[in-house]
């Protein structure tokens, strides 16, 4: 039996090295997220409602929203949309089965982001400090999704319907100088940073 | 810092953005038809205009889209922004 | 010392907590709400510095942005900072300053010397002196600078916290006084979200200090209620302590915010981008321009006021009023409220009718129109003032004594802003003044800066300002009324910009326009004498307006006198243009948390960690980290690096290669899509295969280049340069959307999706093999120049046989979670081998051994594939980007720059980088440079260095002896050779 290899996160070196961990002061919190795959979809052609429903896919979310639950979709550009589904769920037929239906293109993208999601009161306004869209919870609301600048990293930030809740996805290379700047700019806010849970072994 | 209108992601800071130049500037359909002039032309040559220019920018950080920008280059108001091949959208 | 000048009663200070400071090393005391200006009032310090140039002593002129004279250094240590105006100094505990200038001390400076060579120093003396001879500026800068500075910066780094916030909002508006408020209050009832910013600690401006009723209550009950008002709303946010520096384009505005509260950050820099403004920062008191009027007592009108009612300090005891506009009659009135003696008030003109010049005369002060203050007297501070006839000669002078002389020239609105957004100013000759010309941006002037300048009627303007800032960005204004206060009589200001020439000692005494530069009436008189015409030749000839206060205070009087020197009207002078930062504004803050660590993105690769634990030193490429070398106990760069390429050609290397741009070409066109980019034939690539490919720019110029893999009919995998990963997927992009949109073809990138693990040396396969790889690795089944989806260690990977070594060589792509635990495979695998982890430097020897370009460092955009001998990979029959340029007469002239090598005659010196070639050894200029190194190693399996680089007609040189000279003289004998120095036949990488 092979050894089973043991997934690396970008952010294993970091968060071993943070050593503050807010306590119950903290008015942000960090979740590190792990073990979810993430798919690039681009679309030829227009309709592609058509083309999502194929694919046994909810309507494609519009302009700057995404959409779902535990699968979820982002809204990357007119074409083009990420596909995010958690730990221990199967890829979707269409992806597994290696052949999209047509006017479809799938980039397996898993490995390549990491997702954070930043809770608390300290949230919005730690995010403000780095970013130049407006985080205003009328303006960036439920459902609204961004890629944008997190001081000098891009990033895809996505607000719920909560508004002390915020999802950041990350490329993989930049994803330690975002929980840097995270940590350095939350200091005031008690920042702590936390590992999801990862499901058991096997299950 | 302007503020730029991407015609996907709407008003953004000119941080997400990379200038690409002027707009209009169509690549010869036979680049050897052309003599060495016309071909120096159509690589160096922009009009540069004092005031209403069409320009190109790249939503780098945003959804990677290329689209045409009408902007003032003295007092630095853009008009309008275009998809590459749609209407227009004021600021 | 006690504060002697305090008022028992009054005032916004807080009595209950008092403070210690320090001013130049003596111990004095305060309250809280005081600044430093007014606490050195209190206790009766009128010298508080010396001036630029003269040295003359100086007092506080003003209380706030405008002070020309108290500067300060504030702080000790790290935390020092220098160049602060004691009127913007907020007292705190334990605050220590100093004066900037003076020595030994303010009170007595041996620079005061200066004051008596006034004729040797004046405008242009720098100029006119150091231009002169070579190198006195050089000689004498150091003594220059010690007597002439503004404080000393500290020499480490800052120690203090800063951050930047982004904001947005409906309104902002700009200063809370009486016209601000107003405009925030209508703006938010209307519905819109307001930031209110202003510079002070407190909300209220000229409300601070004033004395009328608002709304038939007294203006600090209605101050108080505004603010509680403002503060409730949700939709506002109000920063104190903020001041707005910066108006930029699309309504983008640059704040810095002072924090006393939050100890961990010391300032903030917020950057706001408004839908409105409105601008409501009010107006600056203008000085007058006497002789002697910078005698420390010499004071602003206006700051005299702020000071009694606002701190309750009244600086003085006698009080000499001068003045050309009602509002000077205010400080006389809170004189005598004060409890002072108001010896007279002194006005040039002869017609005085207002409200305040009526109440100053009930209380008793004494008027003497058609007047003017002909001069001041005094050594270290003000005693008497001389007063004669406004219209005539001067002769009729009588003396007044006095400690404090409260002068107003009338009122600049702070244009500023207004400005700097692009507006243009008019002059008003009524209230004598420029004032906001029609908006450029959308932007409003309310009150005081817009010119208005009566309480009634800047309540009533800043409430229509912030209604319709918020109806022009949507809001329904809701019905309500502006606040009102009582209707004023004012009469009209007479602009009086000097005094009648006196005669005897007075005559003599300077008359000072900008305080700050100790630029005087003469001055000026002499920069027009000299030609000087432009008002922004006369700045810059007289500095005229430099300086920290930027010449907020006297710049209208010195426009003003170049416009009676030159016979022109003031609009016709102008000017000069108003800048960013309207006060200096911190590096720190405008650096924010941007340092250090966070200076710049840190890429790091997945396989970053192996390599920290393994101790390779890291260089940086692009924003990436990359292994630079893998040293083992006691070795150095140059034999870590020998030990990496004879390990790896005799053997096996591994190399972490993951920084690669990465990017996915799909759709039914993507064949024809690469045919446009790259210079080969992609048509030609079938499924499996693996190609060198070049892309130029529309210049014919190399670009990028990279090895690309076909996957499919209608898949390519592409790679590019580490560096040029970004631009070149935009590149991509750009062709894609803007030229050929026809083409069904779409880009996604995997440079962080996939890691890429070179094995490179003879033994590579067998490190595969031991990996457990599952398909055949024999030169026929998986031959040079292809790609293979495997798995290894039981993990999919995609294998490429290429190679940038000349070896056997294979690039191992696994998803970047899992590349880690493949490299530590790898290099357990590869044990039995030696295998030999290498870094960027070895991957620089090898490829340089085979003659392989880096782009970016043997190329610099000015260099074709023609000139690189890569005419093998440039199809001849499509077109692609930069075909035709490569016919354009320069590109085929011969003569043009070409890749070489060279060779180092003694075979031992490595040629340094960079280094340029000429021919023969005199070096007798002119001596034509014929080309450089770009490349230079010392090639361990070689045995001797080897160079790369571009020389003028190259192929052509083989066998010619040149000259290489470095940057700092070396000189190296060099023969110049083919580009490839190992395995010319190619025969390692097939095997």
């Amino acid at each position: 039996m092979p050894e089973r290899p043991r997934d690396t996160h970008a952010l294993d070196a970091f968060m071993k090295g943070f050593s503050a961990t807010g306590g119950g002061s903290a008015e942000a919190r960090v979740l590190v997220h792990q073990g979810f795959s993430v798919h690039n979809l681009r679309l030829r052609g227009q309709d592609h409602a058509q083309a999502f429903a194929r694919c046994g896919l909810p309507a494609p979310p519009a302009n700057n929203e995404w959409a779902g639950d535990d699968e979820t979709l982002y809204w990357l550009g007119p074409d083009e949309w990420l596909l995010v589904c958690p730990e221990g769920m199967a890829t979707p037929d269409f992806i597994a089965s290696g052949a999209p239906p047509e006017p479809m293109t799938v980039n397996d993208l898993t490995g390549g982001w990491v997702m954070l999601t930043l809770s608390g009161p300290g949230a919005r306004p730690l995010l403000e400090r780095g970013c130049t869209i407006d985080l205003n919870p009328a303006v960036m609301g439920e459902g609204h999704c961004a890629q944008t600048l997190l001081a000098k990293s891009p990033v895809l930030l996505a607000t719920h319907a909560d508004p002390e809740r915020v999802t950041l996805l990350v490329r993989r290379s930049f994803a330690e100088y975002v929980a840097l700047w995270l940590a350095h700019t939350g200091e005031p806010c008690h920042i702590a940073f936390a590992f999801q849970a990862r499901h058991a072994a096997g299950s | 810092m302007l503020l730029i209108e991407c015609p996907w992601c709407g008003p953004r800071d000119e941080s997400e953005f990379a200038y690409g130049g002027e707009a209009d500037i169509s690549r010869p359909i036979d680049p050897d038809a052309l003599s060495d002039a016309e071909w120096a032309d159509y690589l160096f040559m922009r009009s540069n205009r004092k005031g209403e220019n069409r320009e190109i920018w790249n939503h780098q950080h945003g959804c990677r889209r290329w689209f045409v920008v009408e902007r003032d280059t003295v007092s630095y108001a853009i008009r309008a922004t275009f998809p590459m091949d749609g209407e227009g959208r004021s600021p | 010392m006690s504060q002697a000048f305090r008022l028992p009663v009054g005032g916004r200070i807080r009595r209950d907590e008092p403070l210690e400071f320090t001013f130049n090393g003596r111990t004095l005391s305060g309250f809280a709400g005081d600044t430093l200006a007014s606490a050195l009032l209190a206790n009766g310090c009128r010298v508080v510095g010396r001036s630029f140039k003269y040295h003359r002593p100086r007092g506080i002129m003003a209380a706030g942005a405008e002070e020309p004279n108290a500067i300060v250094q504030v702080g000790r240590g790290q935390h020092a900072e220098p160049n602060l105006k004691a009127t913007q100094v907020e007292l705190q505990a334990g605050l220590e300053a100093r004066s900037v200038r003076g020595w030994p001390s303010v009170n007595f400076d041996l620079g005061r010397i200066n004051d008596r060579l006034g004729g040797v120093l004046a405008a242009g003396f720098y100029y006119k002196t150091f231009m002169s001879s070579a190198g006195s500026w050089h000689r004498s800068e150091r003594f220059i600078r010690r007597a002439a500075g503004l404080g000393w910066a500290p020499t480490g780094s800052d120690p203090d916290r800063y951050e930047s916030r982004n904001a947005h909002c409906d309104v902002l508006v700009v200063g809370a006084g009486p016209a601000g408020l107003s405009a925030a209050r209508s703006a938010a009832l209307a519905g819109a979200r307001v930031l209110l910013v202003d510079d002070q600690p407190e909300l209220g401006g000229a409300l601070l200090a004033c004395r009328d009723t608002i709304d038939r209550m007294p203006a600090k009950d209605w101050l108080a209620a505004q603010a509680a008002f403002l503060e409730a709303q949700p939709r506002v946010r109000v920063l104190r302590r903020c001041t707005a520096f910066g108006y930029h384009d699309h309504n983008f505005l640059s704040l810095v915010q002072h924090d006393l509260t939050d100890h961990a950050v010391v300032q903030r820099l917020w950057r706001v981008r408004a839908k409105q403004v409105v601008l409501a920062q009010g107006a600056f008191e203008r000085s007058l321009v006497f002789p002697n009027n910078d005698l420390p007592g010499v004071m602003l009108a206006s700051a005299v006021s702020t000071y009694i009612r606002r701190y309750a300090v009244r600086p003085g005891c006698q009080l000499v009023v001068f003045t050309n506009n009602d509002s000077g009659y205010q400080a006389a009135i809170d004189w005598l409220e004060a409890g002072g003696q108001v010896e007279a008030i002194v006005d040039c003109r002869d017609d005085v009718r207002g409200d305040l010049p009526r109440t100053a005369q009930s209380m008793g002060a004494r008027i003497l129109t058609g007047t003017v203050v002909a001069g001041a007297r005094g050594r270290s501070g003000l005693r008497s003032v001389e007063v004669a006839p406004a219209a005539g000669s001067g002769v009729a002078r009588q003396k007044l004594q006095c400690d404090v002389l409260a002068m107003s020239g009338g009122w600049n609105p702070a244009v500023h802003l207004h400005s700097q957004s692009g507006g243009r100013n008019q002059w008003q000759p009524e209230p004598a003044c420029f004032t906001p010309g029609n908006p450029v941006q959308a932007a409003v002037s309310a009150g005081a800066c817009n010119g208005v300048f009566g309480l009634r009627e800047c309540l009533a303007q800043g409430h229509q300002a912030g209604q319709e800032a918020a109806r022009r960005w949507g809001f329904e204004p809701a019905f309500d009324e502006a606040s009102e206060a009582p209707a004023m009589q004012s009469g009209a200001l007479m602009p009086l910009w000097r005094v009648p020439e006196m005669r005897g000692r007075l005559a003599a005494s300077k008359q000072f326009i900008d305080y700050q530069n100790d630029t005087t009436l003469s001055d000026l008189r002499l920069a027009l004498r000299e030609g000087f015409e432009h008002i922004e030749h006369i700045k810059r000839y007289t500095a005229l307006g430099f300086g920290t206060d930027q010449g907020k205070m006297g710049n209208i009087n010195g426009m003003a006198l170049v416009a009676e020197g030159l016979g022109k009207t003031i609009p016709e002078v102008g000017t000069t243009t108003f800048r960013p930062p309207f006060t200096p504004v911190r590096f720190g803050a405008c650096a924010g948390g941007d340092v250090g660590d966070l200076y710049e993105p840190v890429r790091k690769t997945p396989l970053h960690e192996w390599q920290v634990e393994n101790g390779a030193p890291f260089e940086v490429v692009g924003q990436w980290l990359r292994a630079h070398y893998y040293p083992h106990e006691g070795e150095d760069l140059e034999t870590a690096v020998c030990r990496e390429c004879l390990a790896t050609r005799a053997s096996v290397g591994i190399m972490d290669a993951s920084t690669l741009g990465k990017i996915d070409v799909s759709g039914p066109d993507a064949e024809t899509f690469l045919e446009r980019l790259y210079t080969h034939d992609i048509a030609r690539m079938s499924v499996g295969r693996c190609a060198y490919g070049v892309m130029l720019g529309e210049d014919g110029m190399v670009m990028d280049d990279g090895v690309m893999a076909r996957l499919g009919p209608e898949r390519f995998y592409v790679t590019t340069t580490t560096g040029g990963a970004a631009n070149v997927l935009s590149w991509m992009e750009l062709w894609l959307q803007t030229e050929w949109p026809d083409l069904q073809v779409r880009l996604t990138s995997l440079t962080e999706t996939w890691s890429t693990i070179a094995l490179a040396g003879p033994n590579s396969r067998q490190v595969l093999r031991a990996m457990g790889c599952d398909v055949d690795l024999e030169p026929e089944a998986f031959p040079f120049m292809t790609t293979r989806t495997a798995r290894l260690e039981n993990e999919p990977v995609r294998l490429f046989r290429i190679s940038f070594s000349g070896e056997l060589a294979y690039e191992i792509n696994v998803r970047s979670d899992r590349a880690d635990f493949m490299w530590r495979r790898a290099m357990a695998a590869g044990a039995a081998f030696g295998i030999t982890p290498y870094g960027t430097e070895t991957m620089h020897v090898l490829r340089a051994e085979k003659g392989f370009i880096i782009v970016g460092q043997d190329t610099d955009g000015s260099v074709t594939p023609v000139d690189l001998g890569m005419n093998w990979m440039m199809s001849k029959s499509k077109d692609y980007i930069g075909r035709r340029s490569l016919a354009r007469p320069d590109c085929v002239r011969p003569g043009r720059k070409q890749w070489v090598g060279f060779r180092s005659l003694d075979d031992r010196t490595v040629v340094r980088e960079g280094s340029q070639l000429v021919q023969g050894d005199t070096l007798e200029p002119p001596v034509p440079l014929l080309g450089h190194v770009s490349s230079s190693y010392f090639s361990a399996c070689l045995g001797y260095p080897i160079a790369l680089g571009l020389l003028n007609d190259g192929k052509r040189r083989h066998g010619e002896e040149l000259l290489a000279v470095d940057a700092g003289g070396g000189r190296t004998r060099v023969r110049v050779v083919a580009p490839v120095f190992y395995d010319p036949e190619g025969e390692r990488q097939h095997a």
